[in-house]
């Protein structure tokens, strides 16, 4: 096997998880300050590129030039799922938000069916078809820009995360709500935001990826599966332990498909889980 | 009166944990209640708080009305609790900690103040300032979760059960500098069930019972009053 081969197979998996670790932030940061998961999750990815399919369509704009309207439309998307939904089912018995969310699946999934049809589809942007050499190695543009702002993204968030009052205030309703509330955070409105971010986080997910991973309508839940993989990889709650869990994730789907390929290779990453399951069940920065 | 409680009932579900309290605190006093295990001393202090809505009462802080405030405003007054049980961020270092403290809207711009003052009230802080919470001694621990509730800039501090879980020896440094603080014009108003330290350190007291105030005085009277020592000291 060529280095060079297993080489390009790594930048891959870099780019791939630097959006499933965006992903799984999400998810993460949304479980840590609601205890709440949310099943169309990767279903509001499935929105955000396909307004990229249709601004591309309808303007002829350029996916990259999308991502200006698509992360704030899913931002205000995201205040308005929580306002009138998510919000209601906070103290609710948990099937419910099951239900709930599940049935957002659905909804969006059929909506994206009847507007767009079952046709597989991708849409090309500005750097798809140039190539990078560094060395012997030859990078897809398109690849490049979504590891390096996909994964610049996720660094930025940690540090909010980790150095910056937005993110001191969200650890803390994570470690104890009502000390929480007792510092005079406004737990409703942190809430809001961390929700809409999440979805916003998608938007910007979906908007690197138009040419590179294939769109369809039921796409979603299959995302929210990843991302829920990523979540518990990461060892639950833990932000830092989530963007490394995308790594890992990402890396373990380009090599599968590189040196198994087919459906086996695809399995590469849930064995990947099932195994660390088996012998790390906290997750990688989970604690015991 | 910086603080009125007039008439609060309150409870959860179907259960009723305190009747008709009502009781005042005036500015540069320190009040205790005190009363045992259950006797809904906790559950005032969340009403006062704003944590538990009241079914029927209300709460007066200089005057205004404070029963209809989310939390996060009666906070932004400078209505202050340091919860039971310390409630720290475990996972979070001290100084995290105090940050979130001092973030409210009235404490912000004094942060680096106030820091000065709870480390020179508190040096061991200092010390472990980039240490996890969680890894603190019970002590420490009180000191932090006091610490944390000064950085709020409080005009009324509100403290339940300072003296929970802590040795002798550490009850007093705590009380030692709960008397400087209110020497320096600090309101306090305390939960206790150690009815002695109470008594000793507050001026007045109320005496809660089942939900219900029994009692109230000063502290001198209340400590030569035959019930409470009966009931409550033993002798």
């Amino acid at each position: 096997m060529d280095i060079t081969i297993i080489a390009q197979a790594l930048i891959q998996g870099l780019m791939l998880g630097a959006i499933y670790g965006l992903i799984g932030l999400g998810i993460t940061m949304v479980y840590a300050i609601t205890g709440l998961l949310n099943f169309a999750h990767g279903d509001f990815m499935a929105i955000a590129m396909y307004l990229c399919l249709a601004l591309f369509t309808h303007f002829n704009m350029d996916p990259y030039l999308s991502s200006l309207i698509a992360v704030p439309a899913l931002f205000v998307l995201g205040l308005m799922v929580y306002h009138f939904l998510f919000r209601r089912v906070l103290k609710a018995e948990l099937l419910m938000v099951v239900q709930l969310t599940l049935g957002m699946v659905f909804i969006i999934e059929s909506s994206l069916l009847l507007t767009f049809t079952a046709d597989y589809e991708s849409v090309p942007n500005i750097l798809h078809a140039v190539r990078f050499s560094l060395g012997p190695l030859s990078v897809s543009g398109s690849y490049l820009a979504t590891f390096l702002v996909g994964g610049g993204a996720g660094a930025a968030l940690y540090w909010v995360l980790q150095k910056t009052d937005l993110g001191r205030q969200i650890r803390a309703i994570s470690q104890n709500k009502d000390a929480a509330t007792l510092m005079g955070i406004n737990t409703t409105r942190i809430q809001m935001i961390v929700f809409a971010l999440a979805i916003a986080l998608l938007g910007l997910s979906g908007s690197l990826t138009t040419s590179i991973l294939t769109m369809e309508p039921y796409m979603g839940l299959e995302l929210t599966l990843f991302a829920f993989i990523v979540f518990v990889m990461g060892g639950v709650g833990n932000f830092l332990g989530t963007l490394v869990a995308g790594y890992l994730l990402g890396i373990a789907d380009a090599m599968g498909s590189l040196f198994i390929g087919g459906h086996l290779g695809a399995m590469v990453p849930y064995g990947l889980f099932v195994l660390l399951l088996l012998f790390r069940p906290q997750g990688i920065l989970g604690a015991k | 009166m910086l603080v009125s409680v007039q008439d609060i009932t309150a409870g959860y579900g179907s259960v009723t944990v305190i009747k008709n309290i009502s009781l005042e605190v005036d500015r540069g006093e320190w009040v205790a209640v005190i009363g045992g295990n259950g006797a809904g001393k906790s559950t005032l202090f969340r009403v006062i708080s704003g944590l538990v809505r009241p079914r029927s009462g209300k709460i007066y802080f200089e005057g205004r009305e404070l029963t209809a405030l989310p939390p996060h405003e009666i906070v932004n007054k400078g209505i202050i609790q340091v919860p039971e049980g310390r409630m720290l961020f475990p996972k979070m270092n001290v100084i995290d900690n105090l940050l979130l403290g001092g973030r409210n809207r009235r404490a912000r711009n004094n942060v680096n103040e106030s820091l000065k003052k709870v480390y020179d009230l508190f040096p061991i802080l200092e010390k472990r300032a980039s240490q996890e919470a969680g890894t603190l001694s019970g002590g420490e621990q009180q000191m932090l979760a006091t610490a944390r509730g000064l950085m709020a800039l409080p005009r009324v501090l509100l403290l339940d059960e300072p003296s929970l879980g802590l040795a002798p020896l550490m009850v007093r440094e705590i009380f030692n500098s709960l008397q400087i603080l209110n020497k320096e014009g600090m309101t306090i108003l305390m939960v206790e069930q150690n009815v002695v330290v109470s008594l000793k350190n507050a001026e007045r007291a109320y005496v809660l019972e089942n939900g219900e105030i029994v009692m109230s005085g000063s502290s001198k009277d209340l400590i030569n009053d035959d019930r409470t020592k009966q009931a409550y000291l033993g002798i």
